[in-house]
């Protein structure tokens, strides 16, 4: 099966390292492409955000980050996809105030 | 502010990512409230569809499909977090290959067992099916129809499927595929404790120390509780990791001690531990006498085989579960004999990994948890296993506490709700009765408002045993719902294949997808699935969650529950019940199945009208009654009172799910312990009061070897199990494109010594083989499992290469479970 690559996958992960390793996943992480690290918590976790081009490409930056030595376990938070023309619309923060979640 | 979509959805990325991290957001991320589109989009909670752990899921439907999943935050089992089959499950439902119509073996219009599938109307279909069923019921009485369920039956749906074949067809030749999968621990649980499930619940972790695998792969067969875990261990310097197992798996990554041990020794392993621990003078010697008695076990049992097998003429093949009364003496003289060398010599364990291990289990001051599931399950003395594990944590007192505890983890997502607690087994009843037992039978003709010994004493055909009587012939009309048998069965060419084929059989197969068994079915009959209906389950740590039904199913496909129900209506009680029964229940007489068993005046209590607004419920609308609730509450009634007590129905649509016991609107965290659970009075501190004289029981149990050992011929163990990307027999994620390409084709790990000198590289095909059959496959030397030499690991989820037609159809001789985790092969380059 072919996949076309028009879909924009972004992914909220949990990593939870090793806290001796804490600081070299974190830079390794953050020398990825897609990945940025947002936040860094006690005892060994990082927030990390990726973005990639299609699902097989996030699941391959997941087991990519897996495979870190020092890492312990990635955990998906949230996940969304949609067209890159859809992602690049301007919407306006204050738009609607009436989600129910 | 303006920004674009993509910053937004990175925004909320991160902030709820933090949030489900305890993390505090940054004040940009804060800010983050709102987005047009989302509001689109109608959310609801649900369980999610894959493994026993039971995380929550919030589902976002748009137009009548279900667009999106994300991990609830207010769900107490993931807080907000998923595992990557979780990431997929908005896709399960909508594969290419659905099926939607029922299809009929047909020749020449007609139904021929060698006929092709093809399309029929569902009339069509149950007309076939019913006149299949009738003629066997004419012909060879209750014990010729059967039926193979699930643990991913819904509760209401293994309750209906119960109810039709034993109180209906009068046969207890209804199994579930938890056979295969639990049932050595339901056998520990109630031979130990007189009930079955865990004493404690997932909130052991937060509230543990150390934490024992027994046979569990958590990193990937368990990955939310195997984070919960990760969290525990990396915020708490005191807090260990060991994992027990065959083979190197990702669960060792985090370990702080592993024990890879030779297959079968693990009942060794915690003989010695528990010989350690009356050596070293850890007994909780006021524990030990308050709560626990003692017996010595039957010994040489067999291994669940055919009887013309050899290795059934063992000493104690007719009563593999009896024993004898015991002293604590005479059980510390049986474990003394497992002394640190002669273990560590056959478990091929170092001797310091073995006493560190011990001293765990044995200090006063070290809560410790063990969780165990396949590995211990699945192993011709599994029943043993959660014996000799039980045996540790009630000689030292660990137990029913916080953080203290043996654990079993399931596989499936209602393996509890449904198979255990429901009692969809061939010898069960629901609330832990059984068939052999007068009074619970008298319990269940009383609910079910039927006459005195309409429910047969004798238990069924239980799972291997039903695929061995299809193929000899005594089992003729036999239901499949919501498993895929042919591909989890073991030894399929020797017994299933043939049995399915077998000219005298007529085999139904409800499920989704196409599988291996719907090709060997000779009526399909399309299902509906997850929130095409309404539904529950229930998890491992005893939380019954519910869900509404959120889209309507493609095509035909029907829920289990409909066709179970529909299905009754095509049978006079004349025709399934005997003159003399019928005669004790005269006001029967012209009735269908279904008007006894579902127009009770119990099921149909409460009105289509209570389903919640804004929720469809296609059952409602077919029978004209909550069906659901009918069923839940009366089902409910076996259990309430005595331990078992669920929770009003409604209240589990509002709630993310409670733990039973619930008495008083509360539920129970830590059973047979006070303060905890409502059925210990103040001043008994602990009551094991599923046994009338409130102890439990510490079985002196030895080791003996497994069925089939590596020899000359076939000199290599075989260990089957799963992978974290695909659930089970992967007809549901293999429909997912992006889980497929994860871990396209099963492969054979294998350890590279092993493969040198077999003259294999890394991707070479291979041929293994077995005395019973042989599959083809991939070698593979690197990667995330790691055998030791003279064992290989081959994953079960692909049906291109179907491992079991190579294993053995050896069981635990007490819960007829199957060992899918030993047997000897041999491996040739081909």
């Amino acid at each position: 099966m072919e996949e076309v690559h028009e879909e924009i996958h972004i992914a909220g992960i949990l990593v939870q390292v090793r806290p001796e390793h804490a600081a070299t996943v974190s830079r390794q992480v953050a020398a990825m492409p897609n990945a940025e690290v947002c936040a860094q918590g006690e005892g060994g976790k990082l927030v990390v955000v990726c973005e990639s081009e299609g699902a097989d490409a996030m699941l391959a930056l997941l087991a990519a980050i897996r495979e870190l030595p020092g890492v312990a376990n990635v955990a998906l938070v949230y996940q969304h996809a949609e067209s890159r023309s859809a992602m690049e619309e301007e919407i306006s923060d204050e738009a609607d105030s009436t989600r129910v979640l | 502010m303006k920004l674009t979509r993509r910053e937004f959805f990175k925004q909320s990325a991160a902030l709820s990512t933090a949030t489900a991290a305890g993390i505090p957001a940054t004040a940009g991320a804060a800010n983050i409230v709102t987005d047009a589109a989302l509001t689109k989009l109608q959310w609801s909670k649900a369980p999610c569809r894959f493994c026993g752990v039971g995380c929550g899921v919030n589902v976002a439907v748009r137009d009548g499909k279900v667009v999106a999943t994300h991990g609830d935050i207010n769900a107490e089992v993931n807080r907000g977090i998923n595992c990557v089959k979780g990431y997929f499950l908005s896709k399960i439902m909508y594969g290419a290959d659905r099926l939607t119509e029922p299809l009929l073996r047909m020749k020449d219009g007609k139904y021929d067992k060698n006929g092709e599938l093809q399309p029929v109307s569902w009339d069509r279909a149950f007309d076939v099916m019913a006149e299949q069923f009738k003629k066997a019921l004419r012909d060879k009485g209750p014990t010729s129809v059967g039926m193979f369920g699930s643990g991913q039956w819904t509760i209401w749906e293994g309750y209906a499927a119960a109810k039709l074949l034993k109180a209906g067809f009068r046969s207890n030749n209804i199994d579930p595929n938890a056979r295969h999968c639990m049932a050595s621990a339901v056998a520990g649980f109630m031979r130990t404790f007189g009930m079955d499930e865990p004493m404690g619940c997932y909130d052991d972790i937060e509230n543990g120390q150390v934490f024992v695998l027994w046979g569990a792969n958590m990193a990937e067969m368990h990955p939310i509780l195997w984070s919960r875990i990760t969290d525990r261990r990396l915020s708490s310097p005191q807090s260990r990791v060991v994992t027990l197992s065959v083979y190197e798996n990702r669960s060792y990554d985090l370990a702080d001690l592993t024990l890879t041990f030779r297959p079968q020794t693990d009942l060794a392993i915690m003989n010695y531990i528990a010989n350690h621990i009356i050596r070293s003078g850890a007994v909780n010697r006021g524990f030990v006498d308050r709560h626990a008695r003692f017996m010595v076990g039957n010994t040489d049992i067999g291994y669940g085989l055919r009887p013309e097998n050899p290795l059934q003429k063992a000493r104690n093949v007719a009563d593999p579960g009896g024993g004898k009364p015991a002293t604590f003496e005479e059980y510390a003289a049986f474990v003394s004999r497992y002394d640190l060398d002669s273990v560590a010599e056959l478990s091929r364990v170092p001797r310091q990994r073995l006493e560190q291990l011990a001293q765990l289990y044995a200090d006063p001051k070290t809560p410790v948890m063990s969780l165990f599931t396949m590995g211990f399950n699945q192993h011709t003395r599994g029943t043993w296993c959660s014996h000799l594990l039980y045996n540790l944590h009630l000689l030292t007192g660990k137990i029913a506490a916080p953080g203290n505890g043996p654990f079993s983890l399931t596989g499936q997502p209602s393996a509890c709700g449904t198979a255990r607690e429901v009692g969809t087994f061939s010898h069960r009843l629901p609330a832990d009765m059984v068939v052999t037992n007068p009074k619970h039978r008298e319990t269940a003709e009383t609910i079910w408002k039927l006459p005195p010994g309409t429910i047969p004493d004798k238990p069924g055909y239980h799972a291997v045993q039903q695929n061995r009587m299809l193929k000899d012939g005594k089992l003729n009309a036999y239901w499949v719902m919501c498993n895929n048998n042919m591909q989890a069965a073991p030894n399929i060419v020797e017994e299933a294949w043939p049995g399915y084929r077998n000219p005298d059989n007529f085999i139904v197969v409800s499920d989704a997808y196409p599988t291996v068994t719907t090709v060997a079915a000779d009526l399909v009959l399309p299902t509906a699935m997850w929130v095409e209906k309404e539904g529950a389950y229930g998890n491992a740590e005893r939380r019954t969650q519910f869900w509404h039904q959120l889209v309507s199913a493609p095509g035909q496909a029907r829920s289990d529950l409909w066709q179970i129900m529909e299905f009754s209506k095509r049978f006079r009680m004349e025709e399934v019940w005997p003159a003399e029964l019928l005669d004790k229940a005269p006001n029967y007489r012209g009735k269908t199945l279904y008007d006894v068993l579902f127009r009770n005046g119990e099921v149909d209590k409460f009105p289509a009208s209570q389903v919640e607004a804004g929720y469809a419920n296609d059952e409602a609308k077919a029978f004209g009654f909550y069906v659901q609730k009918g069923l839940f509450e009366e089902y409910a009634r076996f259990g309430r009172g005595h331990g078992h007590d669920l929770a009003p129905f409604d209240a589990y649509h509002q709630a993310r799910g409670l733990r039973w016991p619930v008495v008083d609107g509360k539920e129970t965290r830590w059973r047979y312990r006070e303060g905890y659970d409502p059925y210990v009075k103040a001043g008994e501190d602990v009551n094991f009061y599923g046994m009338p004289d409130g102890k439990a029981v510490i079985y002196a149990l030895p080791y003996e070897p497994a069925a089939e050992e590596p020899d000359k011929d076939y000199p290599f163990w075989l260990c089957t199990g799963r992978v974290l990307e695909h659930w089970h027999s992967g007809s549901m994620t293999r429909r997912v494109p992006e889980l497929y390409r994860a871990f396209p084709d099963a492969v054979c790990y294998m350890h590279p010594d092993d493969a040198r000198r077999l003259g294999l590289r890394r991707g070479d095909d291979i041929e293994i083989s077995s005395r019973r059959g042989a599959m083809r496959t991939r070698v593979e030397t690197r990667g995330r499992n790691k055998p030791p030499p003279g064992l290989i690991f081959v994953p079960w989820f692909d049906a291109g290469q179907l491992i079991n037609k190579v294993t053995l159809d050896a069981t635990c001789p007490i819960s007829l479970q199957t060992d899918f985790k030993k047997c000897a092969v041999q491996i040739r380059k081909v």
